[in-house]
């Protein structure tokens, strides 16, 4: 389990030397400038969240074949390997910072990815009227968008968050269930 | 010491004036607080006399030469005190109000302003601030506190 | 000598085709057909092949000759399918399949805007098509 762990953060590394970087502040202030206008958009924190949530969906569905492309991992074998994959080598890859997976519930479907420092929130204060805005919610549809094209059906959210007084960020990830192959209706013509 | 710091904008409106007296010299701090105000209001006057003395200057140069010089130095005593400015390129002005005992070293006020702009610009950057408006954010004045503290235990 | 290449989606959508060499075509008159039919084999040979490999299958399938071509095959995890078909002189393929995914559809199909990873409609990027028609033709085995 060890070595494994090693592997993913090797991979992890290697994947963000190849990457090309864009200036920290220049990301968070973006993301902030975008967050910003969704919270004057709408009124209601919820659809805010839900709203990033979905933002973060699409990104998740693309993402997945540059990680895949680029990052060297294969399929992996199981949920732990998901989730130490997506720690070690897709948060390194393209947020260049390395998060730890904890919390596994007894049946192994369910953990946590623990991340110390978020690149997104560097600038960040909420203030008292915003408490119950998920920030960083992006990252959760990240996750699920990606986790759906491999076939995962997952839940996703933000169970800690330093913006919120905690003093780390944890995602909370559900495995729902397995996707099947689903083939298009052009299949089934002569059934 | 440093009994007083004020933030103030380009259109001289006050962002954040922190007093820093002892409260059991018995002041309401409410009082403090109006009086401290007036001061700092009016040195802006003598901001822009320091600034209008500059017009042979040109304008790009005026304000934004080296970083060091947008401390302005010691501006003008007021009442027992002494006021001393920074205004930064984007002519937000930083004020401090010291109760001198004895001669304050420049370098480490300009130091401690310097420090001060260091965490406004932090601040700007946070999504959630307005522009223009008066600083509520506590990580702020818990950073500007801690700093003018850290100063004064110095001094002192 | 490269024949033809083709991109299905996870749902067997061909969302890319292109052919640069074709003697005969003895599926002409129905171009979905084609396609069809080239998905469903696959998907029942990567069964079968994983079923007598005793694994779930996924990668076990690279490449298949007959008489004629040589069938080079690549799959994602996202469960993209890449097919190209060559003569049987070409070699093995597969780094250059994966070339295609990571280097050309990663960069020019997946990042561009208007794609939509989920819809399973055929692609009509010009870039696209440029930059792998370029690659193909650089390749030492396209003629």
């Amino acid at each position: 389990m060890a070595t494994s762990g090693k592997q993913h953060t090797r991979l992890g590394e290697q994947a963000w030397n190849k990457m090309s970087k864009v200036n920290a502040e220049f990301f968070a202030l973006t993301y902030g400038a975008m967050v910003m206008q969704l919270v004057q958009d709408f009124e209601d924190t919820a659809a805010v969240n839900a709203q990033l949530d979905t933002m973060g969906y699409n990104i998740g569905v693309r993402l997945i074949d540059e990680f895949l492309a680029k990052s060297g991992t294969g399929a992996c074998a199981d949920l732990r390997d998901t989730a130490e994959t997506i720690a070690k080598v897709a948060f390194k890859m393209f947020l260049g910072v390395v998060a730890e997976v904890a919390n596994w519930n007894a049946d192994g479907t369910a953990f946590s990815v623990v991340l110390y420092d978020n690149p997104l929130i560097e600038f960040v204060e909420l203030p008292p009227q915003h408490c119950e805005l998920l920030y960083s919610n992006v990252l959760c549809g990240v996750i699920r968008g990606a986790l759906e094209m491999v076939q995962m059906k997952v839940e996703c959210r933000f169970a800690r968050d330093v913006l919120r007084g905690d003093d780390l960020n944890e995602i909370r990830v559900e495995l729902k269930e397995v996707l099947a192959e689903q083939m298009d209706d052009q299949y089934f013509e002569g059934m | 010491m440093i009994v007083c710091l004020a933030v103030i904008s380009k259109a001289n409106a006050p962002l954040l004036v922190r007093t820093y007296v002892d409260p059991s010299l018995g002041e309401d701090q409410a009082d403090t607080t109006i009086r401290f105000h007036h001061i700092v209001h009016t040195s802006l006057d003598v901001v822009q006399e320091a600034r209008a003395g500059d017009r042979h200057v040109p304008a790009c140069r005026r304000w934004c030469a080296a970083t060091r010089d947008m401390f302005l130095g010691h501006l003008c005593p007021m009442d027992e005190y002494e006021v001393y400015g920074y205004v930064t390129s984007t002519q937000v002005k930083i004020l401090a109000v010291l109760e001198e005992t004895v001669t304050s070293r420049k370098s480490e006020l300009a130091a401690l302003l310097h420090t001060i702009h260091g965490f406004y610009v932090n601040y700007q950057l946070n999504p959630f601030s307005p522009l223009n408006q008066p600083i509520g954010s506590e990580r702020f004045k818990l950073a500007v506190d801690r700093q003018v503290n850290g100063y004064n235990a110095d001094i002192g | 000598m490269i024949f033809n290449f083709y991109i299905f989606n996870r749902n067997g959508k061909c969302l890319f085709y292109k052919e640069w060499n074709r003697p005969q075509n003895t599926l002409q008159h129905d171009d979905g057909e084609e396609k069809r039919l080239m998905f469903g084999m696959l998907y029942s040979l990567q069964e079968l092949v994983g079923k007598m490999g005793g694994g779930d299958g996924k990668g076990a399938l690279q490449s298949f000759t007959t008489d004629s071509y040589t069938l080079n095959f690549f799959e994602t995890a996202s469960g993209l399918r890449f097919v190209l078909n060559t003569d049987n002189r070409a070699g093995d393929l597969t780094a250059i399949l994966r070339h295609i995914y990571g280097n050309i559809f990663v960069d020019l199909v997946v990042k561009h805007p208007m794609f939509e990873p989920k819809a399973g409609v055929p692609l009509q990027l010009p870039m696209f098509e440029e930059e792998l028609e370029k690659y193909m033709k650089s390749l030492p085995c396209f003629v």
